[in-house]
Order: C-alpha cells, then structure tokens, then sequence
C-alpha cells in the first residue's frame, strides 16, 4: 500500500517536472513575452526614476491676484468710510515669494472694474489654477486687530489638485504673516515622521507605491491570461496518463519562477534609481512577489474560465479595469458605499498599495492584514481555478 | 474473421447510447474487437464515428452514455479505470483536431507526450526516431518547428505520438487523411 503510494507519487512528480519543462520551452519560443514580463518592469521603474529626477519639485501654479482692498469700506458701526490698501502689495510680495505659487497678473479692481471677469475668463482658459481675491475689508479688519480674510476661487474641475491649491495658497498666507507682523490666531508646529531622507528621489518615493504593485499584477496577469486557453494540445495530454492537476501544478510552478526572476529583477531597478526603502528589501520582494503571485492567480483562473483567446483578453480587460477602479488608487475605499467597499477588500489590488506602502514608507512587516488577505484571494482563486479546470470537458 | 475466444476480445461495446441534450447521438451500437483485428467504422458525416471513440478513450462523462463497454477489460465508466485504459490506449486524432504543439520539434512533441508515460527523454527519441523512419518522416524535419511541416507529415507525427508508449489498442481517427498512397 506504501510502496503504491509512493510509486504513484514518484511518477506524478516526473510527469508534473516534464510539464514544468515543458511550459518553460513554450515560454522560449516566443521570447517577446518573456522580455515583456522580465525586462519592461526595471526599465519602467529606471524611466519612472529619471522622469521624477527631472521633475524635482513640482511647478509653482499659476493664479491671478484680484485687489477688492482699495474699494470704498464702510464701517458698518460708525458708518466712517476707508480705502485703505495698505496690505494689498505686501500680499502680493508673498505670493511672488512664495515657491508653490506663480503671479500671472495682478489685478485692482479700483483700476479695472472688469478685474473678476478677466480672471474667470483666465481661470476657464486654464492658463490659472485658482484666483485669489483680496476682499474690500482687507486692510481694514486688519488694522483693526480682526482676523483677515483672502477669498480663493479653485478650479474644482479635478478634486485631486484642489487640497494642492489650497495648500499653495496656504503658504503665501504663511510668508505674508510672518514678513508683517501679524499674529494669526493659532501658529501651527509641523513634524515630520516617515518622510524620505535626504538626498533621496522623493517624487519617486511618493509615486512609487502606486506603480510597483500595479505594473507587478498586470504584467504577471498578463503573462499568464492565455496559457491555458491557448494550448490546444491540453486535450490531447488527457488521453495520457497525465492529471489535470498536474497540468495546473507545471503552470502554476513554472511562472512563480518567472515571477521570482521579474520581482529579482525590479529589487535591482528599485535600488539603481535610488529609491528609498525604509523596511527591509527582503520584506519588498515578499510583498511584490506575494501581489505578483495574486496577478498570476487571476490570469489563470481568467484562463481556465474562458473558452477563446478573446474571450480571455476580453475579460482580462474588464475585470483589471474594475480591480484599478475599486483600488482605491482613484476614490478611497472608505469614501466608497458600503457594498462597494465590501466588494473592494476581496479585490487583489485594494490590498497591494497599502502594503507596498508599508514596508517602503512606514519599514512595518509584510506579515500583517493586506498580506494575509492577499494570500486569502490567491488560494481562493486557485481553488475555483482547479475546479473550474477538472469540470471543464476537452475532447479530441 | 478469425476465431477467438472470449478472453481476447479487447473492446466490447453492447447496445452503446450517447445523449447530448436530450439528443440520441448514437443509438444502440454494439461490436467487440479482438486481439490482433483491424477494425473499420464507416458512416456519413456526423454519424457518430468520433464519439464512439471518445467514449472508448474516456472522454465523454458516464452521465451522457449508456451500455455495456469495456477496454482491455476495463470500463470507462468508473473513474479509477480512465488511467489504466489510457496507459493502454494510443489515440490519433483526425487532422483538424491533432492538438500538437507546433511550434515545437517532433521530437520534442514526442518526447513531451512520452514523459507522461514514465518515459526518460533519451528513451522517448531512440523510440521516436525509429518511429518517425518507419513512418518516413524525412529526417531533415525532426527538429523543425512541426508547423513547417506538410499536413501529411503532420499526421505522420499524430501517429508517432499514438504509438509512442507501444499500446494495446490504436485508435486512428480519419487516418489516411493528407497521407499519399506512396506513405
């Protein structure tokens, strides 16, 4: 009985190690697929870290100042009238000063009164960001000892620069009261925890946790969506004594290795551009190979499910569209409706930034949540993968 | 027809019934082949010849047929039976259907096909190579990628493959298909 089990599992072995080299003679002849899988990941990663180089800080945003501050004020207590503009050109000097900020124009609407719609009209074009508006009371209010107010209108149309804007504007805020005097209301004292080191690619750092996880768990997804819808012979091997686990195994087993070298691979690009990895570079490739293993679990249970090579790249398509959309890259996953956000947390993607995240900014152990439910994910895919293969029929 | 005893029959098929969706494809067939008999099945298009096959070579699942069949003594009824047959089983498609990996060599088609009898690689080319000169497969094409070769030789190849582990019974589906009288 031992020894049968032992005989049956020696030949298992020796037909699932021929399977296995056999994919990688498959994989040989269409060596395109292979530098694609092996070689674009690095020079992606070197080209990304040239681009941010390049980059450095990012561009100051344009904006149009308009001064409302020489306009007749009315005292609404003693009704005494001022046109005081004493602060307009040292807000002014702030904004110029100010590295996150470019002055296009400066308008007075004493000066023009058509000030407001010029820079609309700016604002429309795009040529600006956002106007800043310098209201009637400016001065006044703060000679007065009150807390000054500046209107700032933002181009809202993309919700992902708006916090930039206002940030921007923020800083000629902070020139503006320290170069005069003023005292605002509550001074506030930054720290900085987990910021990149000097000397580091900090724009490489901060992008860098979006791209690695999505580009290892496309390409591995990429790589593997045909290899089994397209190997007509599969139906032949069944009239052997091969199993179709066995197949699976070959597969499984061969493009983990091509996996290994991909992730070996890009460890190198990451550390010839100078990235910054606060954990350790072991606990990096866990987790990149552990998001690649999950693109190379989807790809063969998109694979195994359909029927045609279009098929295939059809659904490749649409489910790696949803799984980017629900990622939370574009809407944070907890802005999402609840059914949603349920949906998002079994995607592979969801989990991949944060725990590429944590080991490059925050140097935390990739044994935590995001990885245990990643490995969860890739199991259960593995499971339907297997029973979607020995359910399906193959005839010759 | 020479005689034989019972213990030689090798595939026995009795009043043999597929249904695909409702729909009888084949309808009470029965024949047995004994040991050493060259056998025919001829019919029109779509007659049922091919699923006969697939039912002796385990392909089609037990809930779609019914009857008596046995190979090598064996049913492909019962599960734990399929690897047994099969082992004993060579199977050559008709030319349409070859599923061979053709960008790969003949030899190493059949040596991927011959691993998964327990062949070694240097085992699977002696037997190849002497397969492939009786079947007179020009030696220039052994280690040509098998889509450069002529539908003929294709099908010479298919046959190689089906021969490779030396089985008990050969099933050659539309075997003459592309192959000239000469071959």
């Amino acid at each position: 009985m031992l020894q049968d089990f032992k005989d049956k599992s020696k030949k298992s072995l020796f037909r699932t190690f021929k399977m296995i080299k056999k994919e990688f003679r498959l994989l040989r002849i269409d060596p395109w697929n292979l530098v694609i899988a092996l070689l674009i990941p690095p020079a992606i990663i070197m080209l990304f870290s040239f681009m941010t180089e390049e980059a450095g800080v990012p561009p100051p945003l344009p904006v149009i100042v308009v001064s409302n501050d020489s306009n007749t004020f009315i005292n609404p207590n003693n009704y005494a009238e001022s046109t005081w503009d004493n602060f307009s050109i040292p807000y002014i000097n702030a904004v110029n000063k100010s590295n996150l900020l470019e002055l296009k124009v400066f308008l007075n609407s004493t000066e023009d009164p058509y000030s407001m719609e010029i820079a609309r009209q700016e604002l429309l074009l795009g040529n600006i960001n956002s106007i800043i508006v310098i209201p009637v009371e400016f001065t006044e209010l703060l000679n007065l000892g009150y807390p000054g107010l500046i209107e700032c209108i933002i181009d809202s149309s993309r919700i992902s620069k708006i916090q930039d804007n206002i940030n921007a504007v923020y800083d000629s805020i902070r020139i503006f009261v320290n170069d005069n005097n003023l005292t605002p209301q509550i001074k506030l004292k930054g720290f900085e925890e987990f910021s990149v080191p000097p000397g580091y690619n900090q724009a490489l750092n901060a992008n860098i946790t979006q791209l690695l996880p999505l580009m290892v768990f496309g390409i591995a997804n990429v790589l593997t969506i045909l290899v089994i819808v397209k190997e007509n012979p599969i139906s032949r091997l069944l009239l052997t004594p091969i199993k179709k686990s066995e197949i699976l195994i070959s597969k499984y087993f061969t493009y983990s290795i091509v996996l290994f070298i991909q992730d070996m691979g890009i460890i190198l690009a990451t550390l010839a551009s100078g990235l910054y990895i606060r954990g350790s570079i072991f606990e990096l490739f866990g987790a990149l190979y552990m998001i690649g293993y999950s693109g190379i679990s989807m790809g063969l249970f998109i694979s195994t499910l359909s029927k045609s090579k279009t098929e295939a790249n059809q659904l490749f398509f649409a489910s790696f569209i949803i799984i980017i959309l629900l990622s939370g890259l574009f809407v944070p996953l907890g802005s999402m409706p609840i059914y949603l956000n349920l949906f998002a947390q079994i995607l592979p993607l969801s989990h991949a930034n944060p725990l590429v995240d944590s080991v490059l900014s925050k140097g935390t152990s990739i044994l935590e949540y995001h990885f245990y439910i990643l490995l969860i994910v890739s199991f259960i895919l593995n499971i339907i993968t297997f029973l979607v293969f020995y359910k399906r029929r193959y005839e010759v | 027809m020479k005689k034989s005893n019972l213990k030689d029959i090798i595939v026995n098929v009795k009043n043999l019934d597929v249904i695909f969706k409702k729909k009888k494809i084949i309808h009470e067939v029965s024949f047995q082949v004994f040991k050493g008999e060259i056998i025919g099945l001829f019919g029109i298009s779509g007659a049922g010849k091919t699923t006969i096959i697939r039912v002796l070579t385990c392909q089609i699942k037990k809930k779609y047929w019914k009857g008596i069949v046995s190979v090598t003594n064996l049913s492909p009824k019962k599960k734990g039976n399929h690897s047994k047959i099969l082992r004993n089983v060579g199977y050559v498609p008709q030319l349409e259907l070859l599923n061979l990996y053709y960008d790969l060599s003949p030899l190493v088609n059949v040596e991927i096909f011959a691993s998964n009898y327990g062949q070694k690689k240097e085992k699977a080319r002696k037997i190849a190579k002497d397969l492939f000169t009786t079947l007179d497969i020009p030696e220039d094409t052994w280690k040509n990628p098998l889509e450069k070769l002529s539908g003929g030789e294709k099908k010479r190849v298919s046959m190689a493959i089906g021969l490779i582990h030396k089985p008990k019974i050969l099933f050659l589906d539309e075997p003459t298909t592309l192959i000239n009288y000469l071959n």
